[in-house]
């Protein structure tokens, strides 16, 4: 299912679910009690009238009067709602001015015993439903006593339209209630969601983590998954440094035979003729898928790299080696171009094209680069010859060059495509506008490396 | 010239040796970076070749402490991984030039003749004066144009005074540097080199190439004419 996948929505769903339950119950057992306690009132009223219409009777001759017109109003008003009956041993004595009606057939004097009192809630009667309260005395009227059953009934429509108006309101509150649980549980959700988010953050923001590592700042609940995603963070480097050391040593150890055997051959020039192809294929496939290798394992993506200082290290190198000055080198990149990546990746990238541009320019090397909203544009170029224009295409192609006759160039631009194409740069070859030899730019994402 | 080979694979080593005397140099060869210091810095070379790889003293530091103890020959260091990051720091702890293993001989001689030449402030590898002119590349020596017959010995003695222009020159630094240890030190064979040199350079006597400081040494006292 889908919507088991996102944790809000479990929560929504279950909190749905349950919330309905819970008010239901609450306002079931809220209007229980609330339905006692009108009963219990009404109960007390009907006691209450009981002792006022015990006060009211006078035993004449042997049988119960009450007055033609009681204190209580709602006796005399004809269909008032509360009523009240005097029974004898015989029948009928008395009833209330206010009943209209046949006495109920339910009423009688059957089973009269002293002292008897029976409360009954909501008793089907012919005028509906109502409450009833009958009370059964032995009068001592002087040498005998005379036994009465005294009977009053009260209409249930005040008791039903208190406990309407009571449940109007209990839903009208319990509906505010369910909307005020609902927006405090999503507010409860977010925040409690948050450092899941923050997760998120600091694992997008990982590369600019000075040790490689998350925070140890997280709730308890979420510490065991950073310490668990830390260890394998961890165990990666660990794993990608060993990978990279191991490719270092097999670098030298390939290499270095290759040398002897290299060396030896060309001892005798029948062999050298028949290996020196064969060897410099061999010790060009080394360099590149090593160097390709090492690229991939990079694990210190974080540092932001000063271009322009690992340049000036660079131009300060070049110019021993091609016994150029500092001031052939025109370089312009600004102080504040720092690219997030390895170095050593950089030193790979902008040492091929720089020493490509000393190799094949006359004189004059032009560095720079530029931010355009997302990207650095670095530009090398050289007053050389140029890459001629069918070659462009061709230069961009891994491992293939455009000028087989000389050495170096393939993997060194091999290298520079599979450095840019790990940035997610790109490269374009033309011809530089100002010195008029090859210009070689750069596009990287400011951001630096993506995966 | 006398060279320096420090290189701790000993088929390399022997390999650039071989190369360096078929080519007249005189070379020290030594497998780890703390006798290569050692060699570095009691004997007076022409230029060092250095692995940067070698057991005892990386080829880095070895550099570094060369430099360090005032040594200002050129060194060329030989690289295995060829990545930049090993070249920068090779050529910032005081290296002049590098090749990447596995490399040509022809290259590695290239290299090294620039560098003589360098360290004695010539750009060109021909060194001209007047009708005479060296070819440091080709080891050639050609006068009005016309190649002159040297042996190798001859040459480098050559060679060396050239690129000592002007500064006296002692016996016992031209066997230095362009003999084996084991060479007879107290003969008169280099007196007969520069002699034949002399004859072969300058058989009409007026171009006087090589003046005899008595009981000092040699000078070459010709200016580069360009």
């Amino acid at each position: 299912m889908r919507l088991f996948k996102s944790l809000a929505s479990r929560f929504i769903l279950a909190s749905l679910l349950l919330m309905p339950l819970v008010l239901g119950l609450s306002g079931y057992m809220l209007d229980q009690a609330f339905q006692r306690s009108l009963s219990a009132a009404e109960k007390n009223r009907l006691n209450s009238q009981m002792y006022f219409l015990l006060g009211a009777i006078n035993i004449k001759n042997g049988q119960p009067s009450l007055p033609h017109l009681l204190d209580e109003p709602d006796f005399n008003r004809p269909g008032s709602g509360l009523y009240a009956w005097v029974f004898t041993d015989k029948g009928l004595q008395w009833q209330s001015p206010s009943v209209l009606f046949d006495t109920p057939s339910q009423l009688s004097a059957d089973n009269l015993e002293a002292g008897q009192q029976t409360f009954t809630e909501l008793l089907e009667t012919p005028l509906g439903r109502a409450f009833s309260l009958s009370f059964d005395v032995e009068w001592e009227t002087g040498d005998n006593a005379l036994p009465l059953r005294l009977v009053i009934w009260h209409d249930s429509n005040f008791w039903s339209s208190e406990l309407r108006s009571y449940r109007q309101q209990l839903g009208q509150w319990l509906g505010i209630l369910g909307i005020f649980i609902i927006i405090a549980q999503l507010l409860i959700m977010r925040w409690g969601l948050q450092p899941l988010q923050r997760l998120k953050r600091d694992l997008d923001h990982l590369k600019d983590s000075p040790d490689g590592q998350l925070p140890r700042d997280y709730p308890s609940e979420i510490i065991p998954v950073t310490r668990s995603l830390n260890l394998v963070l961890d165990n990666q480097q660990q794993q990608r440094e060993r990978y990279k050391n191991t490719l270092n040593d097999l670098a030298h150890s390939l290499k270095t035979p290759l040398a002897v055997i290299s060396g030896f051959a060309q001892q005798d020039p029948q062999l050298e003729q028949k290996l020196s192809e064969p060897l410099k294929r061999m010790d060009e496939i080394v360099s590149h898928q090593l160097s390709r290798a090492s690229l991939g394992s990079k694990v210190n993506i974080n540092q932001a790299i000063d271009l322009r200082k690992l340049c000036k290290r660079l131009i300060s190198a070049l110019t021993k080696v091609y016994q150029r000055q500092e001031q052939d080198f025109s370089l312009l990149i600004p102080p504040d171009c720092h690219i997030h990546g390895d170095e050593s990746d950089f030193m790979e990238l902008m040492g091929n094209l720089l020493d490509n541009a000393c190799k094949y320019g006359e004189r004059q090397v032009f560095v720079d680069a530029e931010k355009i909203d997302t990207q650095w544009v670095i530009r090398i170029e050289d007053d050389g010859p140029g890459v001629a224009g069918n070659h462009r295409n061709v230069i961009l192609d891994r491992g293939q060059r455009a000028d087989t006759a000389s050495a170096g160039q393939g993997i060194g631009l091999a290298v520079v495509i599979d450095i840019i194409s790990a940035y997610g740069g790109s490269l374009e070859v033309g011809r530089s506008p100002i010195l008029g030899g090859a210009s070689f730019i750069l596009t990287l994402p400011v951001q630096g490396r993506q995966h | 010239m006398r060279l320096l080979v420090v290189e701790d694979e000993p088929d390399i080593r022997q390999q650039i040796c071989d190369q360096l005397k078929a080519a007249g140099y005189v070379s020290d060869a030594c497998g780890d970076g703390k006798e290569g210091l050692y060699l570095g810095t009691e004997y007076p070379y022409d230029l060092a070749i250095i692995d940067l790889g070698l057991p005892e003293l990386d080829g880095i530091e070895l550099v570094k402490q060369l430099r360090a103890q005032g040594q200002k020959y050129p060194i060329l260091i030989l690289t295995a991984r060829g990545n930049w990051q090993d070249k920068v720091e090779g050529l910032e702890s005081g290296a002049d030039d590098y090749v990447v293993k596995p490399f040509q001989n022809e290259e590695l001689l290239a290299r090294i003749n620039a560098l003589l030449r360098r360290a004695a402030g010539h750009a060109s590898p021909k060194l001209s004066y007047g009708p005479l002119v060296i070819n440091t590349a080709a080891k050639t020596v050609s006068r009005n144009e016309q190649r002159l017959e040297l042996t190798s010995f001859e040459y480098n003695t050559l060679e060396y005074l050239a690129l000592n222009a002007g500064k006296l020159v002692s016996k016992t630094e031209l066997t230095e540097h362009l003999y084996d240890q084991d060479f007879d030190r107290d003969s008169n064979v280099i007196e007969v080199f520069i002699g034949r040199l002399r004859k072969k350079l300058d058989p009409d006597g007026e171009l006087k190439p090589i003046d005899t400081v008595r009981g000092q040494g040699y000078r070459f006292a010709l200016e580069a004419s360009g």
